[in-house]
């Protein structure tokens, strides 16, 4: 029974402690996944010079950029595109564990996309891309860091326990 | 002839206000349905009162949901900056990029077919214009199908199809007779035999596609949407085999030399061009090249733009030529 009880605790304490590693993870995602969505946007423009809606229903997106981008296109049905995005985000802010910065960074590219010619609309992509990079190359510094850091202390307080315990 | 109605008789203007801020879309939902259905224009400008074009009479609309002629009335609906703004980002479903070259040209072709002419700032790169910057007016001309407005000129036609120009000063009906025409021949109506029918159509106003489908009932034809009429000719004849092409506003050189190459080829032409009345016509220099160089035989002079689509008179170029 101790056994079983260590091994709960141990299982759990690694559980919580890669929950939190997940975290890392999952920014790391969600900026690879931005880029290449932006990336998407910029030669949907270039080359059919499809509407945003139309942009946004053609992309397959993953987890989790997913949940964004459909969220958008629901608020679209009553607001501006301006305004559905950032409603979009403001809603699943807390999915992905975003700076105010990098929040605000992503938020206000959506207020000028789809406001002028396609060319100036092309090189606006390209400047987001530019900008995300950076937090990108952070998010997976962070991850090489401190990602372990969780984990050993999730099982670890797990171990401690067990050992309190027996 | 009748106006085709889909649901409520007055569908067509409520279906040209759908992008227009809420605001001003809810007044103008309201108005009298006398009016919504002989409106021809919106006249939309900044700081200034909402004007609803009918053949003979402007109306305004008061605060109140009543409209009046009188353009100095009190508490009367303007549009403001902010609003005409929004509005225009929702014409373009929030992706301006994506009506670049219509914006170019000075129109939107919105859903349903109709056609927003739009008022601003030029912007110019290269000594030609690329766009259109802060808009201070819109002027939303409502699409209308007029279902038997050329029987005139199918009369003719079911006799020979010969190459038709339809002449008229503009809001005088071509672009509806052009689509009443392409319908009637596409399907064998009132006319010998079917005819492959290709509508060349530069304005997006003759079919009106929107979202993959013509709003306009055109019957069989194909739709080369937005292509400008020189480059769209020459396809036409070389990949859709047409036995007719039709076109709307007839005007540089580049169109009528594909006018002229298509005529050579034994293709039929109907087309359009911008005219005050027939006096007008034969003084341009247009006319006597679209007459013996383009084969136009028959020649449909349309009335003013108070009688839309009224066909005043129908001349053979032949007769003309004697």
């Amino acid at each position: 029974m101790k056994f079983i009880g260590g091994t709960i605790l141990i299982t759990t304490g690694f559980l919580i402690g890669y929950f939190f590693y997940e975290k890392y993870t999952t920014k790391i995602n969600f900026f690879t996944q931005y880029i290449e969505f932006i990336t998407f946007i910029k030669n949907s423009i270039m080359c059919y010079s499809s509407p945003l809606k139309t942009i946004l229903l053609g992309y397959k997106s993953k987890n989790p950029l997913k949940k964004y981008i459909e969220d958008c296109v629901l608020f679209l049905n009553e607001s501006s595109f301006s305004r559905a995005w950032v409603k979009s985000f403001e809603k699943n802010q807390n999915s992905v564990n975003l700076s105010p910065e990098e929040k605000n960074l992503i938020i206000s590219f959506g207020r000028q996309l789809g406001t002028s010619d396609s060319l100036s609309q092309a090189k606006y992509c390209e400047q987001q891309i530019e900008m995300i990079k950076p937090y990108l190359t952070k998010a997976v510094r962070e991850k090489s860091e401190k990602g372990k850091l969780p984990i050993v202390l999730g099982a670890g307080i797990g171990i401690a326990v067990t050992i309190l315990m027996v | 002839m009748y106006e085709k109605s889909a649901g409520t008789e007055n569908h067509y203007f409520d279906s040209a206000i759908y992008f227009l801020d809420e605001k001003i879309k809810n007044s103008l939902i309201q108005i009298p349905e006398n009016i919504k259905k002989n409106a021809q224009e919106i006249r939309l400008r900044t700081d200034k009162p909402v004007c609803i074009v009918c053949s003979d009479k402007n109306f305004f609309i008061k605060n109140s949901g009543l409209t009046t002629q009188n353009y100095h009335d009190n508490n009367i609906l303007k549009i403001d900056k902010n609003a005409l703004e929004k509005s225009f980002y929702s014409l373009c479903e929030y992706s301006v990029y994506s009506f670049e070259n219509q914006i170019s040209n000075g129109f939107i072709t919105a859903k349903d077919g109709h056609r927003i002419g739009l008022c601003g700032t030029a912007v110019i790169k290269n000594g030609e214009i690329s766009g259109i910057r802060e808009i201070t007016s819109m002027n939303i001309r409502i699409a209308k199908e007029f279902f038997g407005c050329s029987s005139g000129i199918m009369t003719v036609l079911n006799k020979a199809l010969e190459n038709t120009l339809i002449i008229g000063p503009p809001a005088s009906g071509k672009t509806s007779i052009l689509r009443d025409i392409a319908r009637n021949i596409s399907l064998g109506i009132n006319i010998q035999k079917p005819i492959k029918t290709v509508i060349i159509d530069e304005r997006c106003e003759i079919a009106g596609v929107s979202s993959n489908t013509s709003q306009f009932d055109i019957g069989l034809c194909d739709v080369m949407n937005a292509f400008p009429k020189y480059v769209g000719i020459e396809m036409a004849v070389r990949c859709l085999s047409p036995e007719c092409i039709i076109c709307d506003e007839i005007g540089g050189e580049s169109d009528i030399d594909e006018l002229i190459k298509c005529s050579n080829c034994g293709v039929n032409l109907i087309a359009s061009v911008h005219a005050k009345n027939k006096d007008d016509f034969f003084r341009k220099n247009i006319s006597k090249t679209l007459i013996s160089k383009c084969g136009f035989e028959n020649l449909v002079f349309l009335g003013s733009n108070k009688n839309a689509g009224e066909i005043n008179q129908i001349i053979k170029a032949s007769d003309f030529k004697k």
